[in-house]
């Protein structure tokens, strides 16, 4: 290590591109702005390239790298700041033992899935469609691995009971069975 | 098999299906699904969900757009290769102290002997034969990574747009695009902005020609807070890294032409560069007309 750190950066890190790009897309939901704080994680990962630990996760600290990034630039926009309150959820809403309703659209899951309060749709996009492990998430939020559980599980539940009310408001929803038996979903 | 049994189930569901649950744990949901048909239905239920979600937020096809950000961030990560490091800035600016330090003490001890040219805008600039020495001022030192960051990242095709200069440069400066002119020999005027770097801040021009590029940095010093008075006006000519970086300091502005030309071209340049920009600079240090810079 160290005899080339271009080829190692290129290597460990720039090979993460697409996926940091993908998340960051969907975290930001605006390409320019996504691409801007992509550029600038790449920027900050190669000036403390140094400090990575070969052998460790490099995915999980380019997401780091990003999410730090991401909150520094909603922090600079005056936006919203990344906490809110937990009472935002309703308790009697939130049951795991609720079914997962079994009649959606595409459409309601992003519905749904767009109204999660970020930290709860950070997390189920890490684990659900990114594929990430707990650890994983914990330490590209730098969240500790009890606090990725619990919003992993208040996501998923309120995700299933934004569907849930969504679904029971149109007609038009289509069986998740169905969907997948057809190579739709 | 109880209520209970399925609402603890339930709980245990998501991470189950994580892979992230104990051996033991997870064989004991697994068993329960397998006697509970409404448990099992919902766990295929989530697995479908999350299958739909895929699916549901899968990205369109953005295959242009992805290639432009990651040209976009290689050319980015290809300019932050070419600064220098931070250690080797700490270095640089421990060896400029030292330097200082040795020549205020020098000239403590012996004096000053040289003699002193008056400040005259049409008198001929003193070009030291040889360039002085090994060791970069700070200033200079900055305005050979400005440039670097600054000027070489302007794309090979980027044109000359007199208004967007004159936009760009504070009102007291727009002039000096037609005191230079567009072309110097084989260099053409490709832009002029006001920048910062390392709390610095620069008028610069930019120039293009013969595939190189040059720097001209105007930096206006009210560290004294007062006028200083002009002292001996030479161009001092040093390497930094691969760069060549040509001064003159009157006092109250610096000076400076950068470029990787070879030493005596950058400096002969410098020569046709330096005597316009001084000029001007001197008529608005006069007129006390400046506005920022």
């Amino acid at each position: 290590m160290g005899t080339n750190r271009k080829d190692d950066f290129d290597r460990f890190a720039f090979a993460h591109f697409r996926e940091l790009r993908r998340v960051a897309l969907r975290v930001c939901q605006e390409r320019e702005t996504a691409d801007d704080l992509v550029q600038e994680t790449y920027l900050r990962a190669w000036r403390s390239f140094d400090k990575f630990e070969r052998g460790t996760n490099c995915r999980a600290w380019l997401f780091r790298i990003f999410f730090y990034v991401h909150s520094e630039y909603r922090r600079n926009q005056a936006r919203q700041p990344l906490t809110f309150s937990l009472h935002y959820v309703k308790e009697p809403t939130l049951s795991a033992q609720a079914n997962t309703p079994s009649e959606v659209t595409l459409e309601e899951i992003r519905l749904a899935f767009a109204e999660l309060p970020e930290p709860f749709r950070i997390a189920v996009l890490l684990s659900d469609v990114e594929g990430l492990r707990y650890r994983e998430i914990a330490d590209a939020l730098d969240i500790p691995i009890g606090t990725v559980m619990s919003r992993l599980s208040r996501g998923r539940q309120l995700l299933r009971a934004q569907l849930a009310t969504l679904s029971s408001k149109t007609g038009e929803s289509v069986s998740l069975e169905k969907h997948k038996k057809s190579g739709r979903i | 098999m109880g209520e209970s049994d399925c609402q603890n189930i339930r709980e245990l569901l998501d991470p189950y299906l994580d892979n992230e649950l104990l051996i033991e744990t997870s064989q004991s949901v697994l068993d329960h699904l397998s006697l509970c048909p409404d448990c099992s239905a919902e766990s295929e239920r989530r697995i479908a969900l999350r299958s739909s979600l895929k699916t549901a937020l899968a990205l369109a096809d953005d295959s242009e757009s992805e290639n432009l950000s990651r040209r976009r961030i290689e050319t980015a990560l290809d300019q932050e290769r070419r600064r220098p490091r931070k250690m080797a800035k700490i270095v640089w600016s421990a060896l400029a102290a030292s330097l200082i330090l040795a020549l205020g003490l020098t000239y403590w001890r012996f004096g000053n002997t040289s003699k002193p040219v008056s400040p005259s805008a049409n008198m001929p600039i003193n070009i030291p034969a040889s360039p002085s020495p090994v060791l970069i001022a700070a200033v200079d030192r900055d305005a050979v990574e400005n440039h670097q960051v600054c000027a070489l990242s302007y794309p090979p095709d980027f044109s000359f747009d007199r208004q967007r200069v004159a936009r760009n440069l504070t009102p007291g400066y727009a002039p000096l695009v037609d005191a230079f002119g567009r072309n110097h020999t084989a260099y053409k005027l490709i832009e002029g902005h006001i920048c910062s770097y390392e709390k610095r801040q620069y008028t610069h021009l930019i120039f293009r020609g013969n595939g190189h590029t040059v720097s001209v940095f105007i930096e206006r010093d009210d560290s004294s807070g007062k006028p200083k008075p002009s002292r001996p006006r030479e161009i001092d000519q040093a390497s930094f890294t691969s760069y060549q970086v040509a001064s003159v300091d009157t006092g109250r502005h610096h000076i400076s032409v950068v470029s990787d030309l070879p030493s005596g071209e950058n400096l002969a340049l410098a020569k046709q560069l330096v005597p316009v920009t001084l000029s001007f600079v001197q008529k608005l240090e006069h007129a006390g007309s400046e506005s920022q810079l």
